[in-house]
């Protein structure tokens, strides 16, 4: 031992002596990421600008167990490629991408790690991707998202030539709504349910990917994954009606549908975002066209449930604001898409793999992760909105127009369980175990509490909002239960509840454009003066309260099928929900439209265009509902669509949060009738 | 030593230039004649142009790990030369111009009668403040922090009470008098204690007492003092109250100026002083006083104060008043975490501060010229009388309470950043307090949007288009650019402030 | 006879500062309030004077309070002015009567 320190010293003396003219410096040269076609490779170059001898020991594509590097790149292992390279020496490094068979995502997008000896940079990575896409193909979420942005732009440039007509801002409303339609039609069509974890890309596709902040780590991070991808679809659908649904209103148009735009741009980047910061940017983006679009164009009391709306949600944003720094500022390092090397970033993917638990931190003596998750909840709880957090909820649907309620409820709910889903669930898996429990609770609360709430309104639009926070309630519960049935049914009751709810406050909308009153006690008898609206209303009321048959039911049934094996209680509690909640239904359904018709409707000042007649629905009217009811009833006898698009994100998901091993990753068969027949977890 | 003093003439360069154009003003206005209002601003526009271009090349020259000149101490000691002076002297130029701006169709600079009479003293005055904000900038001894700071007050002063048949204007110059003079009594007591603790006047030299000596008792006094005087000039609770009677009676373009020149200023001289005196945000801090605890409780007082009191305002300049009470608050949080990271949130908080803070008075300004009112019914339905001009008070608006995809929103951003970067219960609970103050803010500024564009069926309707002047609607536009810009890309100017965080030893 | 040293200046000071500081606290009268601004300013300036003399030696202090004399005749100056153009609309000079802009 004693006799070898001089030979100790005489190393690094030595050593110290070989790095006298400065220490070796490892650099690329060229652009980064370095792209390659499939079948070929691809070639950088590394440099040693030091003074002194570099010595590498590995060159390699980044893998892990937790997120692995996409199939077929590898690198190209020539002659001499882990010689030392003297000072002023290149080299070239090839990357080859050999897929097996026909790659299925659109792009890939991967690392080459470089290990040195440069004292500085001991660890670099150049970045590389692979694309197949055409132009437009590469570019398909930032296509989806900013299409309507453009429209915005449009109409605005529009106004500054004072040549905005109403007529010409509600075509340009169509045309961009009906592009971001056709595009995620055929993002559907294109996306590959099969691609998960295990295939890289840490599963998601359609990914572009690059360095927007680079001082700050932050990036231009787009990407769908089963989940994502079926809400981009909600919207797309969603959106589209709620234009055809906009034409009552009159007045302000130009500005009303720039702001109705703007914030569907802000809807489809919040579910197409990857990056924390771009999330939290689209996210706030929402606020401001929806404080407008109820406060200028709403109800009686627009201007309180405006600024209720805003100041609820609002607050729950600066909350996640202050969880998405504490968890920025804990990441680990990693790098950014070129190859640079990052102290944290702000993507969601590489948050996934860190484990905020195993750092022990605390804040003010609770744990870290902890208060995060619960900040985080509480922002994306607002939004769902959940008890006790739901009292906007009410205000801001009956004051807003039609077209905005059918959005809000649509789309806007949904993100809050995404963001539970995307955020607490996935970066924060240890946590979401313990407050497992909570959410299952409030979920029963908001099922109970939201139907009861219903049964006694007498405003039929009151009504269905309050329907709605009972019908997120399942969301919750399913969540909650961390099952694949109990997950998969609350993210097809998601998109069920979209397309039901919008039917339902459309329906309303009919009537109260004739009537200019919502009362259900003023209704009765309609079923005589309305027939086809009654069968739509049935089918809507039907869908809603869950009749087997039509596509409420089978959400609802995973739901209660996933949950019943972890929180048996709160199951039994939720079903004898699913009573009230019919009970509601028929109860409203009775009084507005079987019975004896009220003869002073003939005679009222608002059927006075008509001849004291209820006029039947119109094309148009029949255009905005003929789709979603073709989706509610096919949905309901043929789920497996939807189910298998979710499919594997989902479960990759649910594996990262129960396993809550972030090295275990696991891809259970993602077929829906696996799902079905498979028993509790 | 007189050839010294001599030799640094040539870092002075901004400041000559500001007193060559104060002459200028001057003899322009005797010697000119028929309407000289516009010749004056137009001296005082070219003037500040100058000053901003010079003291740009200052900072290029200075910046940096190998700069050309050293930053250094110049006239012995009294001013420095180094990149967070310059960078100072290059904002104050901006805003100060866009102040002179928005001035020229006022009354009171001249603009409402025919001889452009009162120009010559506005623009001379004005140019005066300036010089003493770029002196305040580089001062780094006790004196020339004095100086400059009551040059700058006692011209404010005047400048609030520049309208003399308003009464209001002379309440203002009487309020601000009185609250004035006891802060800058009450400061330079405190340098007096200070002067007594450590022997010298030079901020270096104290740094170098205060590391060795035992007086602790006398330098907390004489810190405290100071920070009296600082707190007043930024506005900070409890010495704020000055400020909503101020900025309601002063002249618009006046409380514009004040909101953002001397504000920027007194935190660019608390930077310098407590980075250099006390060296706050060394390692081990000397004499053990707990700086950030006192930062930090400072800043929670005044955003909150400052916000909540904000709520019954009908005055919209008033209400603006207490919202810049409740940003100095805001910029205080930076201010509590002595870090590098702290000190450039800071600065980049006061640079978007000053563009969507000169917009919001601004179309103040544009809408009491046509209406003759500044509250709030005053905006009401402007959002269908002049769309524009509400279009850009929306985004100002928006940008002051800190949303994406605005400038504040960043702001807002780097400070929390810099909060919870530091780490540490105290921090994380000041960060809470600042996120809730920003949606308390955000009832208040919607109050406006409310009027704007939400009509009431209660409410009286206000008719009539309201015209915007084109020069008002020329510099809304190149305010309502970088609010929006730099809500999307802001590394350059982050960079930039960065660079200038160099003090001369 | 007494050995006057530094203590005693420095009292004198505070005492004068303290002075100041309550007839600006309490005083009404705006040419009141001035004084008590003006006490507290040669409340420092005999301060400055005082740590000159029997601490650093040199003339710092001492420049600094002729700086202050100078400063404080220039404030004193506009505040008069001030309150004549208060006084030509307020037709007072009582600090507590102009009061018109709190709402």
């Amino acid at each position: 031992m004693i006799r070898s320190i001089p030979l100790v010293l005489a190393l690094s003396l030595s050593s110290a002596l070989a790095w006298a003219d400065g220490p070796p410096r490892i650099e690329v040269v060229g652009k980064a990421p370095v792209k390659i076609k499939a079948g070929g490779t691809a070639a950088f170059r590394l440099a040693n600008t030091g003074g002194a001898r570099l010595e590498i020991s590995e060159i390699r594509v980044r893998t892990s167990e937790a997120m692995p590097a996409p199939a077929g790149f590898s690198v190209v292992q020539d002659e001499g490629l882990l010689e030392p390279l003297e000072p002023g020496q290149k080299r070239t490094v090839s990357v080859a991408f050999r897929p097996s068979g026909p790659h299925r995502a659109k792009q890939l997008f991967g690392h080459v790690e470089i290990l040195s000896n440069d004292p500085a940079h001991r660890r670099i990575a150049v970045g590389v991707v692979t694309s197949k896409g055409s132009l437009l193909g590469d570019h398909m979420l930032s296509c989806i998202t900013f299409v309507p942005l453009a429209g915005v732009l449009a109409i605005f440039l529009l106004f500054l030539v004072k040549r905005s007509s109403d007529r010409l801002c509600q075509i340009i409303a169509y045309v961009t709504t009906a592009i971001s339609l056709a595009l995620s039609i055929w993002l559907v069509i294109q996306y590959d349910p099969g691609f998960g974890r295990a295939d890289g890309n840490a599963g998601m596709q359609f990914i572009e990917h690059s360095v927007w902040v680079a001082g700050f780590n932050i990036e231009y991070f787009l990407g769908v994954d089963g989940i994502s991808v079926t809400m981009v679809l909600l919207t797309a659908i969603i959106s589209f009606v709620g234009v055809i649904v906009s034409t009552s209103v009159t007045r302000q148009v130009p500005g009303y549908y720039a702001m109705y735009l703007l914030l569907v741009t802000g809807m489809f980047g919040v579910f197409v975002s990857l990056d924390f910061f771009l999330f939290y940017v689209f996210w706030e983006v929402m606020l401001l066209p929806m404080y407008f679009l109820i406060g200028i164009w709403g109800g009686p009391r627009k201007e309180y449930a405006a600024i209720k709306f805003f100041l609820y949600t609002l607050a729950g944003s600066v909350l996640m604001l202050l969880a998405l720094i504490l968890l920025y500022y804990n990441s680990e390092p990693t790098y950014l898409v070129d190859g640079r090397a990052a102290q944290h970033t702000f993507s969601m993917v590489e948050m996934m793999l860190n484990s905020y638990d195993q750092l022990g931190l605390t804040v003010a003596g609770v744990s870290m992760t902890r208060l995060c998750w619960v900040f985080l909840f509480i922002g994306f709880a607002i939004k769902v909105p959940m008890f006790p957090f739901h009292t906007w909820l009410p205000d801001a649907h009956v004051e807003a127009p039609t077209a905005i309620s059918v959005i809000l409820a649509g789309v806007l709910l949904k993100m809050g369980t995404y963001g539970m889903m995307r955020i607490n669930f996935a970066i924060l898996p240890e946590a979401t175990q313990w407050a497992a429990s909570a959410m299952a609770v409030f979920g029963v609360i908001n099922i109970i509490y939201g139907a009861f709430c219903a049964m006694a309104q007498e405003d039929l639009k009151k009504l269905v909002a309050y329907s709605s926070v009972s019908h997120m309630g399942f969301c919750l519960l399913g969540l909650s239960a961390l099952t694949p049935q109990g997950m998969n049914g609350a993210v097809l009751q998601m998109f069920n509840h979209g397309t039901i709810t919008a039917m339902l406050f459309t329906l309303v909308g009919v009537v109260y454009d004739r009537a200019h009153t919502r009362e259900i006690g003023k209704f009765g008898g309609l079923a005589s003066e309305m027939p086809l609206y009654t069968a739509f209303v049935g089918l809507a009321f039907m869908a809603s309260l869950g009749l087997p048959g039509l596509s409420g039911f089978i959400s609802e049934a995973l739901v209660f099928l996933g949950s019943f094996p972890v929180w048996p209680v709160a199951t039994i509690i939720a079903i004898t929900g699913v009573i009230i909640t019919a009970a509601y239904h028929l109860w409203a359904l009775q009084r507005v439209f079987l019975g004896k018709f009220n003869e002073s409707w003939r005679k009222s000042h608002a059927l006075e265009a008509t001849g004291g007649k209820f006029p039947e629905m119109n094309l148009r009217e029949l255009a905005s509902l003929a789709p979603l009811a073709a989706i509610v009833i096919v949905l309901g006898f043929y789920p497996l669509p939807i189910l298998n698009l979710i499919g594997t994100g989902l479960e990759d998901l649910r594996q990262m949060v129960v396993s809550a091993d972030h090295a275990a990753v696991a891809r259970a068969g993602s077929s829906a009738l696996d799902l079905l027949a498979a028993g509790p977890r | 030593m007189p050839a010294q003093s001599v030799a640094d003439l040539r870092f002075i360069y901004p400041e000559l230039v500001l007193a060559g154009a104060i002459f200028a003003i001057l003899f322009f206005d005797l010697a000119g004649r028929g309407d000289r209002s516009r010749g004056c601003a137009t001296i005082a526009l070219a003037g500040l142009v100058g000053a901003g271009v010079l003291a740009a090349r200052d900072f290029l020259l200075c910046r940096g790990a190998h700069p050309a000149i050293e930053p250094h101490a110049i006239f012995s000691g009294l001013l420095a030369f180094d990149p967070f002076a310059a960078g100072m002297k290059v904002f104050f130029a901006m805003a100060c111009a866009l102040i002179v701006v928005f001035s020229i169709p006022t009354e009171e600079a001249g603009g409402g009668s025919a001889k452009g009479r009162g120009a010559g003293e506005f623009y001379g005055l004005f140019l005066c403040i300036v010089l003493g904000l770029y002196l305040m900038a580089g001062a780094r001894n006790l004196l020339m922090l004095y100086l400059s700071l009551e040059l700058v007050s006692v011209i404010s002063f005047v400048m609030a009470g520049f309208r003399t048949e308003d009464h209001k204007s002379g309440e203002a110059a009487l309020k601000y008098v009185i609250f004035g003079g006891a802060s800058s009594g009450v400061m330079l007591y405190g340098m007096s204690w200070l002067f007594g603790a450590t022997g010298s006047l030079d901020l270096g030299e104290i740094a170098a007492a205060l590391a060795t000596t035992d007086s602790k008792a006398a330098v907390f006094v004489g810190v405290l003092g100071v920070l009296a005087g600082f707190g007043y000039k930024i506005s900070a609770v409890p010495f704020h109250m000055w400020a909503p009677d101020v900025y309601e009676g002063a002249p618009t373009a006046i409380t514009a100026f004040l909101s953002v020149g001397p504000k920027a200023a007194g935190f660019a001289m608390m930077l310098r002083f407590f980075t250099q005196a006390l060296g706050a945000n060394a390692e081990v801090v000397p004499l053990d006083l707990p700086w950030p605890l006192v930062g930090g409780i400072l800043a929670a007082v005044t955003m909150t104060v400052g916000n909540l009191t904000a709520l019954g305002q009908n005055n919209v300049k008033r209400m603006l008043a207490y919202s810049s009470v409740a940003h100095a608050g805001y910029i205080l949080m930076g201010f509590s975490v002595f870090d590098d990271l702290g000190m450039r949130s800071m600065l980049f908080y006061i640079t978007v501060y000053c563009f969507m803070n000169l917009g919001a008075f601004l179309v103040v300004m544009a809408v009491a010229e046509r209406t003759g009112s500044e509250r709030i019914e005053a905006f009401r339905g402007l959002g269908r009388r002049a769309p524009l001009l509400a279009a850009a008070m929306a985004i100002f608006l928006f940008s002051l309470t800190g949303l994406p995809p605005m400038a504040g929103f960043i702001g807002k951003f780097y400070l929390f950043v810099a909060l919870l970067e530091k780490g540490g219960t105290g921090y994380a609970l000041l960060a809470v307090i600042g996120a809730l103050n920003s949606v308390v803010a955000l009832f208040y500024y919607a109050r406006v949007l409310k009027a704007m564009y939400l009509r009431n069926a209660a409410e009286p309707e206000a008719e009539g288009p309201v015209p915007v002047r084109p020069l008002y609607g020329a510099t809304l536009a190149a305010l309502v650019v970088p609010t929006v810009v730099l809500g999307l890309y802001w590394m350059p100017v982050f960079a930039l402030v960065g660079e200038s965080l160099n003090f001369a030893r | 006879m007494l050995d006057v040293g530094l203590t005693h200046y420095l009292t004198v000071a505070a005492i004068l500062f303290g002075f100041g500081f309550l007839t600006l606290m309490t005083r009404r009268n705006a040419v009141g309030i001035l004084l008590g601004v003006e006490l507290i300013l040669n409340a420092a300036g005999l301060n400055f004077v005082a740590f000159s003399h029997y601490v650093t030696g040199g003339v710092a202090g001492q420049v600094f309070t002729v700086f202050i004399i100078i400063l404080a005749a220039s404030e004193a100056a506009i505040g008069l002015a001030v309150v004549l153009q208060v006084y030509k609309h307020y037709r007072t000079i009582d600090a507590g009567m102009v009061s018109r802009l709190r709402q």
